[in-house]
């Protein structure tokens, strides 16, 4: 239900990789998961700390235009969780048997997880086609590279293979989560309105009673009247828990950009502009404006994987 | 079954690639020849290596949670449900917007048939629905969990709700072991914006906001009537000027994580030493690029 909120769409993906496989390199075999989470582990990282900003590389992820997040992991299989509670009492009436374990659960693949929040105009397939071929056209080498260990990635080599590819390891999100906003969101409180039909439906059951146009039962009335209510309150929970949230302003991974270049070359200038005023002052902000054009999202901006922007001071 | 593959056959190409489908041992010198009091350190590094850059939790302030908890079908379609009212009742969700430290999260409820297949014929034989939690949140684990036990335990509780083994949010310490139990380590994690956390990029836009209104009303404003509306936008935005960059590393063993995983970035994208100047466009490791 909810693969798209709020201006972003939350892809989940879940690859099948064979779990006893192996791969032979100079004649050596290896397994194939390990093998594939060293491959994640070396692929170059976004600037995220002092050791990756030595690097100077940057993640393949950056290419690609309004990715947000992606995460890789490969589950190898699901935990158990020991056996559930139970009721000694019930176990002794139904003789169950404490020593006899519950079904456990085993995938029949290990399957290499992704993860990726973008932009999106809606949750379309046309959406998640446009994101799909913007991830194969930057970075086609690298997706070969992780996903070539992937059962059905054979003869992937094309946008549309690519596309179709992810439309059969798509698994729906159920309840996404994002929080850009700067005020409070403009979402409204259904219980009022629920509140509202209840009485409307009391009311008319009421009138229908006094006034002798119900001339069944009393408690058919009643039963009536409460499954009307019902129907109508789970009719619009559904209808508003399936209407994806409004899209917080400005949340866009362009503007975010822009937004954090633009803040913190406005503390550089206002660190070198304190004591300014008047002429000098107006002059450096048109200066500002002109170099840095806070309006342009094309203009210049952070880009996608660095922590910072460096405020040059004059 | 099982079945062997030579890597040379994939869809590769780049001298990076292909030295990255070498295994690590293949990569590092042979050792055969050496002192035993050489060896040992060689060693010693090379298993830290495979064991240390095999968790990505951590992308600047930003950290990666992955947890996968079983229940039973009837109550999968249950929490699902309680997903739909949340999101009816935004109200419910105050708690978690004013948690402040978490950029995107999602649940995914996986039924037994919506496992992807390896071919179209395959019968999945599973007995549990399954409940994916992804988070991307500001802070460290520890912060994290406190946090969700301490300021949403309602939520929590609905949306681990009768899962196998829940123990309840609070108390804590049974709670932190039941997601310690069931989390996935990240192997690879990417973050468009490291420098900043969720409650940055808030401030970013509020001051870019600012600017933009600041810069459209310049040309209007003689000097000393902007200096006034300066003034006043920048007394309005004082709270929202913190400075971006890394987060705190959480532990030390975080950070030699960091360290060993971009030695092996390095040694395999790109051989150029620290403090070479910058490279522009795709890394060296990209073919093509």
């Amino acid at each position: 239900m909810g693969d798209y909120d709020a201006g972003h769409y939350f892809l989940t993906i879940a690859a099948p990789v064979e779990r006893t496989g192996t791969v032979t390199v100079n004649g050596k075999r290896r397994s194939r998961i390990d093998h594939l989470r060293d491959a994640l582990a070396s692929l170059p990282t976004a600037e995220q700390d002092e050791f990756s900003r030595e690097t100077r590389l940057n993640s393949p992820f950056a290419r690609v235009p309004g990715t947000h997040f992606a995460r890789l992991f490969v589950l190898d299989d699901v935990r158990y969780n020991g056996r559930r509670p139970s009721n000694p009492i019930l176990n002794l009436i139904f003789n169950v048997q404490m020593t006899v374990a519950e079904r456990v659960d085993h995938l029949p693949h290990a399957y290499l997880m992704m993860t990726i929040d973008f932009d999106a105009v809606d949750g379309s397939d046309t959406a998640l086609r446009a994101y799909a071929n913007d991830l194969w056209r930057h970075m086609s080498d690298e997706l070969g590279l992780i996903f070539g260990h992937c059962i059905g990635f054979e003869g992937v080599n094309s946008e549309q293979n690519f596309f179709d590819f992810l439309r059969r390891t798509q698994l729906h999100t159920t309840m996404p989560f994002n929080d850009y906003w700067t005020s409070a969101p403009p979402v409204t409180n259904p219980l009022p309105l629920f509140a509202a039909i209840a009485a409307g439906v009391t009311a008319l059951a009421l009138a229908a009673w006094i006034g002798g146009i119900w001339v069944w039962s009393f408690w058919g009335l009643v039963a009536l009247a409460v499954t009307t209510v019902i129907t109508a309150i789970v009719a619009i929970t559904v209808k508003r828990g399936l209407t994806p949230f409004p899209r917080a302003p400005d949340s866009d991974l362009a503007s975010v950009l822009k937004a954090a270049y633009v803040q913190q070359m406005f503390v550089g200038f206002m660190i070198d502009n304190l004591g300014r005023g008047g002429t000098d002052l107006y002059n450096a902000f048109e200066a500002f404006r002109v170099t840095h054009q806070p309006a342009n999202l094309q203009g210049p901006t952070q880009p996608s994987g660095v922590l910072t922007s460096k405020w040059q001071s004059r | 079954m099982c079945t062997s593959t030579n890597v040379d056959q994939h869809k590769t190409s780049g001298a990076a690639i292909k030295r990255l489908q070498q295994p690590v041992g293949a990569r590092t010198p042979a050792l055969t020849h050496a002192l035993p009091f050489r060896i040992m350190p060689r060693i010693a590094l090379s298993v830290a290596q495979k064991v240390l850059t095999r968790m990505s939790n951590i992308a600047g302030k930003a950290y990666s949670l992955n947890v996968v908890t079983p229940s039973t079908r009837w109550h999968g379609w249950l929490k699902r449900f309680i997903f739909i009212i949340v999101r009816a009742v935004p109200q419910l969700l105050a708690g978690l917007q004013g948690l402040s430290i978490i950029q995107f999260a999602r649940w995914v409820i996986i039924s037994p048939n919506q496992w992807p297949k390896a071919n179209p014929d395959e019968k999945i034989r599973l007995y549990y629905d399954y409940t994916l939690f992804c988070s991307n949140f500001n802070g460290t684990w520890d912060q994290y969990i406190d946090a969700f036990s301490d300021g949403i335990p309602y939520m929590l509780d609905l949306a681990w709700y009768r899962d196998f083994g829940y123990p309840a949010s609070i108390p804590l310490e049974p709670f932190q072991r039941y997601i310690r139990h069931n989390q996935y380590q990240t192997d690879y994690f990417f973050n468009a914006t490291p420098g900043a956390a969720q409650r940055d990029i808030k401030a970013a836009l509020r001051v870019w906001r600012a600017v933009r209104a600041l810069s459209d009303l310049q040309p209007y404003l003689d000097p000393a009537s902007f200096e006034r509306e300066y003034l006043r936008m920048v007394t309005g935005v004082q709270n929202d000027l913190g400075s971006m960059g890394p987060g705190t590393m959480a532990s030390l063993p975080s950070r030699a994580d960091s360290e060993h995983r971009q030695r092996m970035v390095r040694q395999q994208w790109d051989p150029t030493p620290p403090g070479s100047p910058a490279k522009t466009g795709r890394s060296k490791g990209k073919p093509g690029g």
